[in-house]
């Protein structure tokens, strides 16, 4: 009798918890909205300007278009680190100045019914535009959003899989408006400046790792490229300085295994395309040895930043990331859609466009990045581009606004741009 | 007289009726954070589409948790099912050949995990492992056989993602599921192998045979669970039908399932789970919750519906 009463009373405050945490939530997600008007946006503006004391400043003057409110669902890759952080800190800062509320969720990199199910809900939950950044199940997503009435488009994605495989379903589909790549769609450029760096750097037996190629084609497009600019060198240097390059490791989506550096006991650097800040770094720490010096792709901000170039054990000597800014190609066309209008130069064929990578191989790289970047201090003030900004982007509230300025302004967000 | 017959009844059923307590619990607060979104059209369309494949892979499943079991490789199964049914159907142009052939696997698959471990005499847990291994490694192969990180059909299978067949296979499936769980011996014995394995055994049951026919049930559920579960994506990769084997137990436990089977199982448990399983994260957005709290929601949602459906005096979890 006192278990049943024990029960019933656990049962009733943790439904009671449940329910305060829903609620407080629900508070939250719509906390700070503005009444949507032509009114608000001025306010909006105002609002912006006060938060940016830096870089996401408003260089229109103030922002004097009427704004139409909409709300807009994110789909990340995963749910927490930087990226997630300064995504949600960026949407977060322009949200008042082009009166978008974003609401996000988890996506899956593997899994087409967990992404169908999750736009579903967003659609469920009234956004009116989607941004995804997985293409797991986009033929489906593109046939829900339509018939729904819902525009769709991407960000941090190439969006290779529906490009390559399903382009009249997607591209083709007047509900999918695009999408920006991770950086850049062809890794080549980062792979050939690898390869100068480690030439410039005398290292001498390089390991190469990569992602399957049917999961990541780009990735061995890219290692290859390497090898071939380390072979163009190789065929004009003194047989002393020649560069030993291993034939590529696919990691099948899981850590390096232990043995790679027992069967590379030479090795003295390493060039990982495949995340090594998650697959590989540790598994160095492991086996003691980050006397290795590693290049890679992606930024967690922990470990890859107290041991990058002369920081730390220095194992950490070039990545190459991509900047949260970019979301505005993405947000930029499905405002304009949502507000009927399109740029004068759209092109007929919905893009995948490519955005400047942010490339770490200097201390002063990142320095750049950790004391100017909103990716590393999730700080809307040190945005590339501020709301108002955003807003002038758009055809819809600004009609010089073009697409070639869209396109123009997101490959601007380097590093070089930070300095 | 007629008060205590009442109350006798009603004590019977307590158990019944408490069960529902989690999804009416779900529902009532949803439909009040969601400002009555939870309950449009749209919304109870997807909600079905999702809760299909998870319903009648529970309704398969329930067999197996009756007997005290569980089965860990119903994903990598599901996974290479979805592959192979659609890399069969755009070379032959037959969705049939490619539910048959995957349903021909599942059955075969049901045999193994039923009857392997009772000749080998190994928890049927162990064969499932092996199973799940086999299966994986399979899904990882055809995957890097076609060179793509997601294959997609090429045949028009519009009316099985319809919300009509989606329920119409709910209600085959559960019909046929209580018939058999119910009023058959299937039922009767593998409850009764749930509640002591032994004792059924000494009781003349056989249990290999309940233990293999209940397998392949399950089997059958899978291949169908599977056929749906490709209409409604289009598509299958290498990650497809990751996390079902979790999924399922969880929606079994939330629809008020004892873990370790048994008389007092239920084959209601997995409709109403598998609902409450798929209306705790729709309603979750829905309600605006933020992507960082939805894991501890989830958790405090499942305990708390673990409590109320609790039907066992001196304990508080379902065993």
């Amino acid at each position: 009798m006192r278990n049943g009463k024990f029960r019933k009373t656990m049962a009733i405050l943790l439904a009671a918890a449940m329910a305060f945490g829903g609620l407080t939530a629900c508070g939250n997600s719509s906390g700070g909205k503005k009444p949507s008007g032509g009114s608000q946006a001025a306010d909006s503006t105002g609002g912006a300007a006060d938060d940016s004391n830096g870089g996401a400043q408003d260089s229109t003057g103030g922002a004097s278009a009427e704004t139409r409110h909409h709300k807009i669902g994110v789909g990340l890759y995963t749910d927490s680190g930087k990226g997630v952080e300064a995504v949600k800190a960026y949407c977060e800062g322009i949200s008042d100045a082009v009166d978008c509320e974003f609401v996000f969720t988890t996506l899956s990199t593997y899994d087409e019914a967990t992404n169908l199910s999750e736009i579903q809900n967003l659609i469920s939950s009234g956004c009116e535009g989607i941004i995804m950044t997985a293409d797991m199940g986009t033929t489906s997503i593109v046939q829900e959003c339509q018939s729904a009435g819902v525009y769709l488009a991407g960000f941090l994605c190439d969006y290779n899989q529906s490009m390559n495989t399903a382009f009249d379903e997607t591209f083709g589909n007047e509900y999918f408006l695009g999408t920006v790549c991770d950086g850049m769609a062809d890794v080549t450029p980062y792979c050939e400046a690898v390869a100068d760096e480690i030439i410039a750097k005398g290292y001498k037996n390089i390991g190469v790792v990569i992602f399957p190629s049917y999961a990541y084609p780009n990735q061995t497009a890219g290692a290859e490229a390497f090898k071939a600019k380390i072979d163009a060198y190789n065929a004009t240097a003194d047989a002393a300085d020649q560069i030993t390059v291993a034939d590529p490791v696919e990691l099948n989506f899981a850590p390096l295994e232990d043995t790679y550096f027992s069967e590379h006991p030479d090795m003295d650097c390493l060039f990982s395309l495949a995340a090594g800040a998650g697959m590989v770094y540790p598994v160095m720490v492991a086996n003691g040895k980050t006397d290795i010096k590693l290049y890679t792709t992606g930024f967690e901000g922990t470990d890859d930043t107290d041991n990058f170039g002369s920081a730390g054990n220095q194992c950490y000597q070039g990545t190459m990331f991509s900047t949260p800014e970019a979301i505005v190609y993405p947000l930029c066309l499905l405002i304009d859609r949502l507000n009927g209008t399109v740029y004068s130069d759209l092109p007929k064929t919905t893009e995948r466009v490519e955005c400047s990578p942010m490339m770490l191989l200097s201390d002063e790289d990142m320095k750049a990045v950790v004391d100017k970047s909103i990716y590393y201090t999730a700080d809307y003030s040190k945005a590339f581009l501020s709301g108002e900004e955003v807003v002038q982007l758009c055809a819809s509230y600004n009609p010089d606004a073009t697409y070639a300025k869209l396109v123009e302004t997101i490959s601007h967000m380097g590093v070089d741009d930070l300095k | 007289m007629k008060k205590l017959i009442q109350n006798d009844r009603l004590r019977a059923h307590s158990g019944s009726l408490l069960s529902y307590g989690g999804l009416a619990l779900c529902l009532i607060v949803f439909s009040i954070l969601s400002k009555g979104r939870l309950f449009s059209a749209y919304n109870v369309g997807i909600l079905i589409q999702a809760a299909c494949v998870y319903a009648i892979l529970a309704m398969g499943a329930i067999f197996i948790y009756s007997m005290g079991y569980m089965d860990i490789s119903v994903g990598a199964q599901v996974g290479v099912y979805c592959i192979l049914c659609i890399l069969i159907t755009n070379a032959t142009g037959s969705l049939l050949l490619g539910f048959a052939t995957i349903l021909a696997l599942a059955l075969i698959c049901g045999l193994i995990n039923g009857y392997v471990s009772v000749m080998l005499g190994l928890p049927s847990i162990v064969t499932s492992i092996f199973l799940n291994s086999i299966f994986g490694g399979v899904q990882m192969l055809l995957m890097e056989w076609v060179d793509t990180n997601s294959v997609g059909i090429q045949y028009d299978m519009s009316f099985l993602k319809s919300i009509t067949a989606m329920v119409t296979a709910i209600a085959v499936i559960a019909v046929i599921a209580v018939c058999l769980y119910n009023y058959t011996q299937l039922g009767k014995y593998t409850r009764a192998i749930g509640a002591n394995e032994k004792a059924a055994q000494l009781s003349g049951v056989s249990v290999t045979k309940w233990k293999v026919l209940a397998y392949i049930f399950f089997g059958i559920c899978i291949a169908v669970a599977a056929l749906f579960l490709t209409a409604r994506t289009g598509s299958a990769g290498k990650g497809t039908g990751t996390g079902y084997a979790m999924d399922i137990m969880v929606a079994l436990l939330l629809g008020g399932m004892p873990l370790s089977g048994g008389m007092r199982s239920r084959i209601s448990s997995s409709l109403i789970g598998s609902f409450t399983y798929v209306i705790l994260s729709n309603g979750l957005t829905l309600s605006g919750v933020d992507t960082s709290h939805v894991y501890v929601i989830k958790a405090l949602v499942f305990l708390a519906v673990i409590l109320i459906t609790c039907r066992k005096r001196e304990g508080v979890l379902p065993r």
